[in-house]
């Protein structure tokens, strides 16, 4: 079962921010409804459609700063005024395109969202929320870590709105004027949070008509507001919040959904969950990601989301909305990265949803008349892409003649960027996404860093020789595919060597100027915060070794120790009471060991399962204590077990690895097999599997002696570590460690001995 | 945009790689004929009609042996239907398909990895089937006859007849695996382009324009030897033809890639105009006027697992002007067509917002374009780049630098010839003015380097890109010296009708030196030594004035290539025709000799073992025969023992034919070196000596006359010709 749209290109803007895409209300005796964009020149425009043709409304000169946020007032006088944020300023504009309100917030950082209700503003910006009424200062908030997203609501008594904040550490929070209320974890960095009024309304409605309220919780939800989330780790869930406490409801996570429905794990760009397209009366679910996926889940008769539509648009989706633009129709509509806007409408075909058929077969006359429209579309378009070109051509001219060589006067433009660990292969993952084509990606790094192909992206990865001497070590340019905008790049990097990762992204369009953009690589990279905390079961089933720390240092330096080490620690975390802690779990993506991490002031112990991790942090511990002058005593507790169990999580990834080999000669004689008898019927499921996985074999064949290289690096980072806590130094014993294991006798038990026993 | 196919048929056999082509075999016609596997062909007649049992659409054709190469051709012009050729690893067959019959067979040692059929040059009026094979390519009449023969520098990969010059008479473009597209006029190479990579498709398009797909996955077009465009794919193509999809009177260029894509791209700016997709990698594209339906030729599309597709001229929006009137287009195609259009102005209206986004910030900037206030460069900031020599390092470097305070932070160099990857990318963490990239290409050719430069004030983040084009001249990797520890034993000597001081110039811009300071026409003499830095063999080059006859040059090197390459390049530098000269290679002459002697004692070997092979394919007879019969008077025991002998028999064989494989290998590795150093030596020549050359070469061999064959190779086809009169 699944649903079809047909797809409109509305428009085009220059790149947008997130939340800057919104429907007007549908007035009076008017059958569709009109659009207002906002983007990154500062320009803010309405528009309609009559008869197929795009309309403009009005449109506003450019301004210095991009439009960030753009809404309209919620008080009923004011539901067709505009509200817009460009840097730290707020603006009014009505629906002729008079700008009609200005204000000058004092605020610092770029406003991030708005919300704006008869004379009180909400504003969230980076780190902070701020409230104005009537332009005064009300009320201030400081988050601890960023600031992702914010949605307005009565949450706590019906005639006071409060904000519901998406934070990045993993959190959505409710205010009440300048004080959190509560804050609801969420599996991941929260990037999205979004208010579903419609469903407050509906189930409002539901619960009056049936007084008797069957159950209690449900006549709670029926007063709660609902609201959707959105993860950095593609995670969407739902939330009924009121004043007493936060109910979940259903959660999507498509890292858990079993393969073969999987869908995009990308990170939630944008939600709107205010529309009915399958039509069973009941709102739909849509969400857009930052790899450009787009899918709507409707939900069944148990109220649990199922996924009715997918299809990438290669842009990542930065707003959603639903309205009657293009036709009298309810479709989706969509606002991009690059500027483009694009209405998704139920398509009219024969398929059904649940038996309920959507539509009737067109008619032939539907057919040509569809056609035809196509067809003067297409016309139009190539006559407009012939003018552009003149266009541009003259405008290179008229530039060249006033800067030589088109030296580049204005900045390089935004491009949108995400580096982040993928779980599932210990590697990370790079993608940039540029407002134009670009023409090349290239990589410096500071640590050696090994740059593997991604499939599916066609981009041509060419590695130079890195220059030792003068820090370097990786270089690496990816070649685009002409007309790309994306670049996806994997890498796999190494413990315990902290640097920066430079991507400089080369356009392909005049004039050119390149950004650059860094990251770093914190010294525990391959470790991931992890959703749960680990369960104290979990942890007895496996051997131990704790670090303690203990020294005059404060909470502070020790949770900034911590924050340099490892990801995803808030920037700024109250310090805790005397006699608390703060307690944070890790869970290695390479390995599964398990870290976790203790601070107080004046001490702090480390728990983990590898003593690799462990080594690490005192070394840059002591470094760091040693630089501040500080005291600081280490002490040790070691689990005898840990070799072992190293071994056993180690040995599955070495044997994969080395089987890599014969399973690449077998599939070739397979294929021969497979080529005289011309079936292949007669193999068994696993040969049968290997022949399909083929290219899989083959491309990761190329990569396998650098894996091989790598894990026999982790291998010799446990050995020396757990040998020198146990004040025994093994390092001239590498090389031989180094040709035991990749001898042709290697087994588990070997393994397990030479780590055990320090001796090869 | 997508394309819209005409018509599709699904076929149940596979269609392998390139060996796929479509005849009339009986006049009228087109049969879809492919390689299938299994060592069969199959010919796919879409107009039987007759719906008796014994003439099925699909006929098998049994070759027993692995198909290297599928063509189809008018080759008898006598009778009115094409013939049917198929090359393997060692001969070559034409068959008549309407008949049945063999037309010839020819065994070829060397194998079949190309083949065309049709009129080549101007003396031959009749078609040929050329075959292209180790450093070779020799072509057949209809009767089998070998009527034209020359020499590549390695296996051929691809080839292609057609009119470049626009004399009326076809060339050949012949593509091969040491990197070169040559086109040959009759036997004399006309032209010559060095490539990144094996050369593994050709196509022409229009006078002196063609499309060449390489085997690193790109694809470009040239215009006689300039590039056009080009571009590159992670993917293998597998299939590389010209067809004018859009009707627009230029054909496109059409790419089948091993992921199953199908591109079209305009021939002048290699931009995709059309697209579709298959399940399995393309095999073939071939043309032909399939359903005649009077709509013209189709570009037919085949694809491994059997699934064949015709693509017409296609209309305005994808293929609508080939669809009839109750036919609508597909709802997918309507809109991949319109998002991509849009794309398209969004590109564009991108570009356009840049400009005006950047007058407005050089407005803002003010006069100056002041660096520090708006983060960026002076306006009038410039790059320039030079090449110097590190001998150290033994490489060369480019030298980046600045017209003023800004500084190189980066910088991306392209270029397919010099890099592993065709690019190489630098980071400068202190970044200076001045940078300087080592640079070490591998063979003696010019390259062109195209270089990203990143530039910026010392602060700022971000950075403009500035496009510095570099030419990299063709023997950039030779050091001078004062004097050459030892002179080289092997040398050419040539005379050439050139002044002196024009010599000198030559030598100064080819090898970058200041020699032609001190020569003046009354000089008597002018030359130069050198070292490659590369593999530091020395090489001198000398001439001396032979007043009114003009000059005699010497080049002293134990490289023959090398040799080869410095002599071609003074012949086009200083605009020669035909060049003649005397070679001295004691080195090479000897391999050659030894080459010649292993080759003799392959043939011999072969020879016997053939009879060896023959003797026990009787002796197997014999055993069965006995073994069966035994079996029948149920005498288990003998049965058994004709079974072991049989089965040791088999084994022995085996290994028979193992010697043999290796054999015919070694045969084949011996012959390469032969034709590659006919090929050398052709390159110490130029005009009328070189293709003379060639042909007396190839004479010597056929006649196994090796006494000649060094005479020629020393002194030219003339000269060898009448020392041999003399004796």
């Amino acid at each position: 079962m699944s649903l079809s749209f047909s797809r409109t290109d509305i428009t085009q803007t220059s790149q947008a921010e997130r939340g800057t895409m919104i429907v007007f209300p549908l007035t009076k005796g008017k059958r569709q409804q009109k659009l207002a964009l906002g983007d990154g020149d500062g320009v803010i425009q309405t528009i309609g459609m009559k008869n197929d043709e795009r309309v403009s409304v009005f449109k506003t000169n450019p301004g210095p700063t991009p439009v960030s946020s753009l809404v309209l007032g919620q008080a009923r006088t004011q539901t067709d005024k505009l509200f817009a944020s460009c840097g730290n300023v707020i603006k009014g504009v009505n629906k002729k395109g008079k700008e009609f309100f200005k204000f000058t917030t004092n605020l610092t950082e770029p406003i991030r969202k708005l919300h704006v209700d008869n004379v009180t503003i909400w504003a969230a910006g980076e780190y902070v929320v701020n409230q104005y009424i009537n332009c005064e200062d009300a009320y201030y908030y400081a988050a601890n870590d960023k600031i992702n997203d914010m949605a307005v609501a009565s949450v706590i008594i019906p005639d006071e709105k409060n904000p519901i904040l998406a934070c990045a550490d993993r959190f959505v929070r409710v205010l009440q004027g300048g004080e959190l209320y509560y804050e609801v974890a969420t599996p991941g960095a929260c990037t999205v949070v979004e208010h579903c009024a419609a469903n407050d309304a509906r189930r409002a409605k539901e619960a009056e008509a049936n007084p008797e309220g069957r159950d209690r919780d449900v006549d709670k939800r029926a007063k709660a507001r609902e609201v959707l989330y959105g993860t950095g780790t593609g995670v969407v869930g739902q939330l009924f919040l009121d004043g007493e406490k936060a109910r979940r409801g259903w959660v999507i996570d498509p890292s858990s959904s079993p393969t073969g429905s999987s869908g995009s794990r990308a990170g939630v760009s944008a939600l709107h969950g205010d529309c009915d397209l399958t039509g069973d009366g009941v709102n739909d679910v849509v969400v857009g990601r930052d790899d450009g996926s787009l899918e709507v889940y409707t939900l069944d008769e148990n109220g649990q989301p199922r996924r009715v539509f997918e299809k990438n648009l290669g842009e990542s989706i930065q707003t959603l909305a639903s309205g009657r633009v293009t036709t009298g129709f309810h479709e989706i509509l969509v606002h991009t990265f690059s500027g483009k806007v694009i209405a998704f409408r139920p398509g009219a075909d024969d398929r059904t949803i649940d038996g309920f058929a959507m539509g009737e077969q067109p008619t032939e006359h539907q057919m040509k008349m569809a056609d035809d429209l196509a067809n003067r579309r297409a016309d139009q378009l190539r006559a407009e892409i012939e003018s552009l070109k003149t266009d541009v051509k003259q405008a290179r001219a008229l530039y060249g003649n006033k800067a030589e060589n088109l030296v580049a006067a204005g900045g390089a433009q935004r491009v949108l960027d995400k580096f982040q660990l993928d779980p599932h292969t210990a590697c990370y993952r790079l993608t940039l996404e540029a407002p134009y084509p670009m023409f090349c990606v290239s990589v410096a790094s500071t640590v050696p860093l090994d740059l593997l192909d991604v499939e599916n992206d066609e981009a041509m990865c060419a590695r130079s020789e890195p220059d030792v001497t003068s820090g370097t070590a990786a270089l690496a340019t990816y070649r685009m595919q002409e007309g790309k905008s994306r670049a996806e790049i994997r890498l796999r990097v190494i413990e315990g060597r902290a640097g920066t990762v430079r991507a400089f992204i080369v356009p392909s369009t005049q004039p050119k100027t390149c950004a650059e953009k860094t990251y770093e690589i914190k010294s525990l990279c391959l470790h991931r915060r992890s959703v749960n905390r680990h369960s104290d079961e979990v942890l007895a089933a496996r051997p131990m070794n704790a670090m303690r720390i203990s020294g005059n240092f404060a909470f502070d330096d020790v949770h900034a120790w911590i924050g340099r080490c490892l990801d995803e620690i808030p920037n700024r975390v109250d310090a805790p009471p005397p006699g608390g802690e703060i307690v944070y779990d890790f869970e290695s993506a390479l390995m599964g060991t398990l870290l976790r991490v203790s601070a107080q002031e004046g001490d702090a112990t480390f728990w983990s399962d590898s003593v690799t991790p462990l080594a690490l942090l005192k070394e840059f511990i002591g470094r760091e204590a040693t630089n501040l002058k500080l005291q600081v005593r280490f002490n040790f507790d070691l689990a005898d077990g840990t070799p072992g169990h190293f071994a056993r999580l180690l040995h599955p990834k070495l044997h994969a690895n080395r089987e890599l080999t014969t399973n690449a000669r077998i599939v070739e004689a397979l294929k021969e097999i497979k080529q005289q008898e011309e079936t292949d019927e007669f193999f068994d499921d696993d040969q049968k599997e290997m022949l399909r996985d083929e290219a899989a074999i083959k491309s990761r064949l190329k990569e396998q002696p650098r894996e091989l290289d790598y894990l026999i690096g982790v291998a010799k980072d446990f050995f020396v570590d757990w040998h020198r806590f146990k004040g025994v130094n093994v390092k001239h014993l590498l090389p031989a460690l180094d040709s035991a294991l990749r001898a042709k006798d290697y087994s588990l038990e070997k393994l397990s001995d030479i780590l055990e026993s320090g001796s090869v | 945009m997508p394309l819209v196919p005409s018509f599709r048929i699904k076929l149940d056999d596979q269609i392998l790689q390139g060996l796929a082509t479509v005849g009339k075999f009986d006049g009228k016609n087109p049969c879809l004929t492919c390689a299938t596997s299994g060592g069969k062909i199959f010919v796919y007649d879409p107009y039987s009609r007759r719906d008796e049992q014994d003439t099925p659409k699909v006929r098998y054709l049994n070759i027993n042996k692995n198909i290297t190469a599928v063509a189809s051709g008018r080759l008898d012009p006598n009778i009115g239907r094409d013939i049917l050729l198929v090359g393997t690893n060692t001969d070559v067959m034409a068959y008549d398909v309407e008949e049945n019959r063999d037309v010839f067979f020819k065994e070829v040692p060397d194998g079949v990895n190309a083949m065309v059929c049709g009129r080549v040059g101007t003396h031959n009026q009749q078609p040929l089937a050329v075959v292209g094979g180790s450093c070779n390519i020799t072509g057949y009449d209809a009767d089998g006859e070998e009527r034209f023969w020359t020499v590549t520098g390695d296996n051929v990969r691809a080839m292609a007849l057609a009119d470049v010059t626009g004399d009326g008479s076809n060339e050949l473009l012949v593509g091969s695996d040491d990197y070169e597209i040559r086109v040959f006029a009759n036997d004399d190479a006309i032209s010559e382009v060095t490539e990144a990579e094996k050369v593994v498709g050709l196509a022409h398009l229009s006078g002196s324009r063609f499309g060449y797909a390489l085997e690193n996955g790109t694809v470009g077009v040239y215009e006689g030897r300039k590039r056009k465009w080009r571009i590159k794919s992670k993917n293998r193509v597998t299939a590389f033809s010209a067809f004018d999809l859009t009707g627009d009177g230029r054909k496109e260029i059409c790419v089948g890639w091993s992921n199953g894509k199908l591109e079209v791209r305009n021939q002048e700016t290699g931009e995709v105009v059309y697209k579709d997709s298959f399940k399995s990698p393309i095999s073939a594209l071939l043309r032909a006027d399939y359903r005649q339906d009077g709509g013209g030729d189709d570009m037919i599309c085949c694809s491994l697992d059997g699934e064949v597709r015709g693509y017409k001229t296609q209309g305005a929006l994808g293929g609508v002007g080939s669809l009839k009137d109750d036919e609508f287009m597909d709802e997918n195609v309507k809109e991949e067509t319109l998002v991509e259009l849009n794309q398209k102005r969004q590109d564009l209206l991108a570009e356009l917002k840049g400009y005006e986004r950047n007058t407005r910030a050089l407005y803002n900037a003010g006069v100056g374009g002041e660096t520090e206030t708006t983060g960026t460069i002076p306006k009038d900031t410039k790059v320039n780049s030079s090449l110097e020599m590190n001998p150290e390092e033994g490489c060369g470097e480019v030298v980046l630098s600045t017209n003023n305070d800004t500084v190189i932070k980066a910088a991306i160099l392209f270029s397919e010839e010099i890099f592993d990857e065709e690019a190489r990318f630098v980071y400068f963490p202190n970044p200076q003015r001045v940078a300087k990239v080592a640079i070490k290409p591998k063979k003696d050719s010019a390259a062109d380097v195209a270089i990203k430069v990143l530039v910026s004030s010392r602060t700022s983040s971000t950075y403009h890109v500035f496009e510095v084009d570099f030419r990299l001249p063709r023997f950039c990797m030779y050091l001078p010296l004062k004097a050459l520890p030892q002179v080289p034993a092997s040398s050419v000597q040539v005379r050439i009708a050139e002044r002196l001081v024009k010599i000198a110039k030559w030598i100064d811009d080819a090898f970058m030196l200041q020699t032609s300071r001190e020569v003046d026409d009354y000089s008597e003499e002018c030359g130069c030594h050198m070292v490659c830095l590369r593999d530091s063999k020395p090489l001198s080059i000398r001439a001396v004035n032979a007043g009114d006859d003009g000059c005699d040059v010497v080049v002293h090197c134990d490289d023959m290539d090398t040799c080869g390459e410095v002599i071609q390049d003074m012949t086009k530098a200083l605009g020669l025709g035909d060049v003649e000269c005397t070679a001295d290679f004691p080195y090479d002459m000897e391999r050659l000799r030894e080459t010649l002697t292993r080759v003799d004692e392959y043939n011999a070997l072969r020879s016997r073992l053939v009879t060896d092979v023959a003797d026990a394919s009787n002796t197997i007879k014999h055993l069965i025969i006995r073994a069966e019969d035994s079996r029948i008077l149920k005498d288990w025991k003998t049965m058994t023992r004709m079974y072991g002998e049989l089965r040791d028999l088999n084994r022995e064989l085996i290994r028979e034919h193992q010697k043999r494989v290796e054999n015919h290998e070694a045969l084949l590795a011996a012959l390469r070196e032969v034709n590659q150093t006919i090929q050398k030596a052709a390159k110490l020549r130029a005009g009328g000596p070189k293709t003379k050359m060639v042909a007396a070469c190839r004479q010597a061999i056929k006649v196994n006359n090796v006494h000649a064959l060094f005479k020629i190779i020393q002194l030219g086809a003339d000269l060898a010709e009448q020392t041999a009169g003399f004796e």
